[in-house]
């Protein structure tokens, strides 16, 4: 019995245990250990910070998850006495000579140049590199002449830079100029100072000769694997970077730039692209000896280019030339000493960089990582679901001369910029040992911390394939380089490319990448270079309806779910079947981002059993969402309107209480929540109401998820709108950081109040739901009237208003003309406004379209109240010369608008139109911008989702979603 | 109680009306009242005619009633002319002026020969403000008028009936809120054209056989 009831007990002790480790929930008043990143692995490339996080979700119930990030290094840590150690960017002088010791690599350096080699890397596991700089050579690609110009003084002493550098000064005969080297854990550069231009030898045209540096290199695994069979000499290529592998080490194409702060007459770049083109070779001779052969443009010392270099010939690619002599050890010169001053290089810098490869190579499904610097590795790397790569440095990039191995279905690994929190861990400020900031943590804003290139693909014999993979927030996305003159193709797959300067980047003439199942969204130039097939426009878009006949007018709100934050619901409402069949509603609802809806028709008029007050033909749908959670809904109906809010993510509806709906004729309502402005109530919820002849706005107290009260603020005509104006005021509604309600609608000129200019008024409640009420504010003028047109029935004035509460700016934005003289043929622009003193006044107008050809209307806005960003989006006709055919367009501004016109990029890819069968554009379309996400909704007859229960017939309601 | 008939002018409306003065007497507040109800009943009030701004579709107003062809989903287009009526006490008043359907444009347009081209139609005998029951009718215009419409037995098409409070000063001329959407009845096949049409096909067929 005893033992009966020991083992009972024990058992219920482990399902005790067992079941707090599955499910890690907690109770509020239990003490939890939430603490920062700490580091709870290594390796030798890489460190694993984990953190132990607590979340909490609207019933107070707590739950622990552990989150990590590696932190990924090439030679970051190094392995003594069985000890993980961290590696340390550190030259030492010794008895035995100077050496850096404190990292997988251990590298020596000769004191002098008068031995034949100037460094010597050792892996810890016996593979080795030697070499140093031997001459400068200056060659005709034309004749194929090369001579040398300067080489190496053999009677100098090293100087010591410490703590990783180290400085042979005035260090040749033929140039003036220094050989540096700098020495790091994942890489020795070496850099050639030229402080001013080699006479160039007689016989060599300056304008085409290719300044060349030779370094002698000589490793312990045999053969390089050279990537770049560029033939020599080098001639004129402006791309064709080659990368020199030997065993662990990498010899990287040079960077060519001018000293940083320094002026010289050596500053001048090239035309191009800002930087001086250079390339690598690599040339064994018969004697057993290896030259690395660098080479630049002599144009680009600083000589005047009067014209371009001229065409390769092919008798110039086997032209002879001459080699430094052979290098012999001679007896040391001196001992190596500490400089007495510090050091910057003054001139034009030759920078090569050698590399060590990684041995991290499998980036596991779901975890994320953070690059310091850049990651190389020419063996197989893999790339696991859902893994995410993150750039900590916009210097850093992952390059791979090896296989690359992506899942065979979604989603792959995503790779972005550190500060991109939409995918993956948040990173926290990483330090090592000593204190130094190794990555600094995510600030959110990723559009200013973008790499240079993501991933970087060099030559392979692997045929890469890159499949399911997500870029986003890169200058430069997916990098190719192949072989100059050879003909091989690489695959993307699947890809998706997002917020990019450049999608893909290919840089051989011969060599292609066939692109398939690409989209791009935000990217200005998503392939660049020799590819086929097709990278579609594309913002993730779906049909959210997929309902027979038009779905028109439709409304987005977005939540995150109270009980679970991290799942997003969505609610699209629109007008169903309009004109066709009796008038009803479509209530889309999504608890999953989008991946599956449930689709309702309800209100309809034919059968009003649902408890919906019927609507009308033209019922003018709105819906909007506050921070508690809470959804609303508004239409109109020959009742009045309707008001109604859900607290379950709108599966379930209840009137809004004490909402007054008389009226004779109420049209387009508007909602917008907020703050309260009054003391004592969280938040409020307004509504216009636009009666016959008068415009009003009223709110609501609001406490909570589903609490919603009756304590309505009296409603009061807003100033400049009515009789004898008959046309609608088009209202748009939003609220302010402490409260204050803004309404602004427009009035149009002339006998039918619809000609330009049109006036935009803006009144405001400066206290809520406070005693105050609507006074005029201010107004601006706008040069589009009510105006007919092809590519919609009608365009109108319709301006929409967002307030960002933690900057204090109001944004408007609206349809408009270039000034008033401008007539119906020409083109139409998105103007935006904004204040940043609650409307009193306004800045200039700022026209966001990027291009004047085409149609634009219907835009609307929506600021991301997390980050500031602005997102204005618009039906616009730039690619059908008709201006029948439309897409959806955007912009988003994450600088404040203070670049005038942000980039604009195309939504959806296939462009649609209105027709007889599907009906027009109607007044408005919707869309959110949500904590990074934004979700323009929009009328789309394109079937471009292929599920469009009338394909090309009809409009459905469509939906982008860009995580930004 | 003694009432006391008298005149006075209305500045507002620039017509003599006739009204009372009351001279109060206990229990003077409910004969008050009642004359106050009694006025109402007798004497219009004192507003400008009803008017109507006869528009089938209003961007941002509400107002999108489209008008159809058959089955079809086209418009009838300027082909087809468009009047307003009122009904009162059983009859159909027309409203003027009449107005005809806009041209069909192409893309998103197509959709313009379903609505009217705007016109401001007045309510002679309604004031502003006031309720009225209306029609709108729609007819081939080349057959000269809704009755020769009927008559003919095709091209013509009607609403039903729908009631909207009257704009006009100091309001804003009225919507046609609460209209439905209309469709055009289209000439029928007649009789003897069917029985032609399918005398011609069995003939077909027959040749087509002996051939």
């Amino acid at each position: 019995m005893p033992f009966t009831y020991g083992f009972l007990i024990s058992v219920a002790l482990l399902l005790v245990v067992a079941s707090a480790i599955a499910c890690r929930t907690v109770k509020e008043s239990e003490a939890l250990p939430v603490a920062g990143f700490q580091p709870v692995e290594r390796g030798e490339d890489y460190t694993r910070f984990a953190r132990v996080h607590a979340t909490t979700n609207s019933t107070g119930q707590r739950t622990l998850a552990t989150n990590s990030v590696i932190l990924v290094d090439t030679g970051l840590n190094y392995l003594e006495n069985g000890v993980w150690k961290e590696s340390a960017n550190l030259i030492e002088s010794t008895p035995t000579g100077i050496v850096a010791r404190r990292g997988p690599v251990e590298a020596r350096f000769s004191a002098s140049t008068a031995n034949a080699a100037l460094f010597d890397l050792h892996k810890r596991e016996g593979e080795n590199l030697t070499g140093g700089f031997r001459a400068l050579n200056a060659t005709d690609p034309v004749t194929g002449r090369s001579v040398g110009v300067a080489h190496l003084r053999t009677n100098l002493t090293a100087e010591l830079l410490p703590p990783n550098r180290i400085l042979y000064r005035d260090a040749f005969v033929g140039a003036s100029g220094d050989l540096l080297l700098e020495w790091r854990h994942n890489e020795l550069a070496q850099e050639v100072v030229l402080r001013e231009a080699p006479p160039i030898p007689e016989g060599i045209d300056p304008l085409i000769a290719q300044l060349e540096v030779v370094t002698e290199i000589r490793n312990s695994t045999g053969d390089p694997a050279f990537r770049s069979s560029l033939p020599a000499p080098i001639l004129g290529s402006t791309s064709g970077p080659g990368m020199v592998e030997m065993g662990s080490f990498a010899i990287a194409p040079p960077e060519v730039n001018p000293s940083p702060g320094q002026s010289s007459t050596l500053e001048r770049r090239d035309r191009s692209n800002g930087k001086v083109s250079a390339t690598n070779q690599l040339q064994r001779l018969a004697d057993g000896r290896q030259f690395l052969v660098q080479s630049l443009p002599w144009r680009s010392l600083g000589l005047p280019t009067g014209r371009s270099p001229r065409n390769l010939t092919p008798s110039a690619l086997n032209a002879p030339r001459s080699w430094p002599e052979p290098a012999t050890n001679l007896p040391a010169i001196g001992t190596p000493k500490v400089a007495s001053t510090n050091y910057e290089p003054a001139g034009l810098v030759v920078r090569t960089p050698i590399l060590m490869s990684s041995t991290l190579t499998n980036f596991v499904a779901g975890q994320t990582y953070v690059l310091a610097s850049s990651y190389h590795s020419a063996t197989p790397v893999r790339f696991e679901t859902n893994s995410v790569i993150k750039f900590g440095k916009t210097n850093a990039y992952l390059f791979l001369s090896g296989p690359a191995l992506f899942p065979l279905t979604g989603p792959g690994p995503v790779f972005t910029s550190k500060d991109d929190d939409l995918f993956g861990e948040s990173i926290p400020s990483i330090y090592n040992a000593r204190g130094d900031l190794v990555v600094e943590g995510t600030d959110g804003w990723a559009f200013d911390f973008m790499p240079q290139q993501a991933l970087w693909i060099f030559y392979s014999k692997f045929g890469v394939t890159v499949r399911n993979a997500r870029f986003r927030w890169a200058q430069s996305a997916l990098r190719f380089d192949f072989m100059p003159g050879t003909n091989a193709t690489a695959y993307v797959d699947g890809a998706i490319f997002e917020n990019c300067v450049n999608g893909i980047v290919a840089s051989a003439s011969l060599s292609t990448i066939s692109i398939s199942n690409t989209r791009a969204c935000n990217v200005s130039n998503p392939a660049v270079g020799p590819t086929t097939g097709n990278i579609k426009y594309d913002c993730d878009v779906i049909n959210a309806s997929t309902f027979p006949r038009s779905q028109q007018e439709p409304a987005l709100a977005v939540r995150n779910s109270p009980l679970d934050p991290s799942r997003t619901e969505l609610l699209i409402v629109a007008m169903d079947q309009y004109g066709i069949s009796p008038p009803g509603l479509l209530r889309m609802t999504s608890s999953d981002n989008g991946a599956t809806w449930t689709r309702t028709r309800f209100a309809c008029f034919a059968d009003r059993r649902d408890g919906f007050l019927p609507a009308m033909t033209d019922s003018d749908p709105e819906v909007s969402q506050d921070s508690f959670g809470n959804f609303y809904l508004a239409y109109s109906t020959t009742f009045g309107t309707a008001f109604y809010y859900s607290a379950d993510g709108g599966h379930t509806w209840q009137p809004v209480p004490g909402f007054s709906a008389a009226h004779t004729g109420l049209h387009m309502p508007r909602i917008a929540t907020g703050p309260s402005g009054k003391a004592g109530v969280p938040g409020s919820v307004w509504i216009t109401k636009q009666d016959t002849g008068r415009l009003t706005a009223v709110g609501t107290a609001v406490y909570g998820l589903g609490d919603v009260r009756s304590a309505w603020t009296t409603e009061i005509p807003l100033p400049n709108y009515g009789a004898p104006n008959p046309n609608p005021p088009f209202p748009t509604i939003a609220i302010g950081p402490a409260g204050q309600v803004a309404v602004m609608h427009v009035v149009g000129t002339g006998a039918d109040f619809k000609s330009p200019p049109v006036t935009y008024h803006i009144a405001i409640d400066e206290d809520g739901l406070g005693p105050g009420t609507f006074t005029n504010r201010s107004s601006f003028t706008g040069n589009l009237g009510w105006e007919e047109l092809d590519a919609a029935n009608e365009v109108y004035p319709f301006a929409s208003l967002d307030w960002d509460h933690a900057r204090s700016r109001l944004y408007v934005t609206y349809p408009d003309r270039p000034d008033q003289t401008a007539g119906a043929d020409a083109n139409i622009n998105i103007s935006l406004r904004y204040s940043l003193d609650a409307a009193r006044t306004w800045s200039d107008r700022v026209t966001l379209n990027d291009v004047s050809v085409g149609v634009r209307f219907q835009p609307r806005l929506a600021v991301d109240r997390a980050s500031g960003y602005v997102a204005v989006w618009w039906y616009d006709s730039r690619n059908d010369p008709q201006n029948i055919r439309v897409n959806l367009f955007a912009t988003i501004s994450t600088d404040l608008f203070a670049t005038s016109k942000p980039h604009n990029f195309q939504v959806n890819p296939t462009p649609f139109q209105g027709s007889v069968t599907a009906g027009d554009f109607k007044e408005y379309m919707s869309g959110r911008f949500h904590r990074g996400w934004f979700y323009p909704v929009w009328l789309d007859s394109s079937n471009s989702t292929g599920n469009n229960p009338d394909g090309t017939q009809s409009f459905d309601i469509y939906l982008a979603r860009l995580p930004h | 109680m003694a009432l006391k008939a008298s005149t006075f002018t209305s500045r507002d409306c620039r017509t003599r009306s006739r009204s009372f003065v009351f001279q109060l007497s206990p229990p003077g507040w409910l004969h008050l009242l009642a004359a106050l109800a009694l006025a109402m009943q007798l004497f219009p009030r004192c507003t400008a005619q009803g008017q109507i701004w006869f528009n089938t579709r209003v961007g941002g107003g509400g107002i999108d009633v489209p008008v159809f062809v058959d089955e079809t989903l086209e418009g009838p287009g300027p082909g087809f002319s468009a009047q307003l009526y009122l009904q009162k006490e059983g009859s159909l008043t027309p409203l003027t002026p009449t107005t005809v359907f806009q041209r069909r444009g192409s893309g998103a347009a197509a959709i313009a020969s379903r609505y009217v081209v705007p016109v401001m139609v007045t309510v002679p005998g309604l004031p502003s403000g006031s309720s009225a029951t209306l029609v709108m009718r729609a007819w081939e215009s080349a057959l000269g008028s809704f009755e020769n419409a009927i008559k003919a037995g095709y091209n013509y098409g009607e609403s039903t009936p729908f009631t909207i409070n009257l704009g006009g000063d100091p309001l804003p001329a009225a919507y046609l809120q609460n209209l439905e959407s209309f469709r055009i009845i289209v000439p029928e096949p007649s009789s003897l054209a069917i029985l032609l049409a399918a005398t011609f096909l069995l003939l077909a067929l027959n040749l087509m056989h002996r051939g």
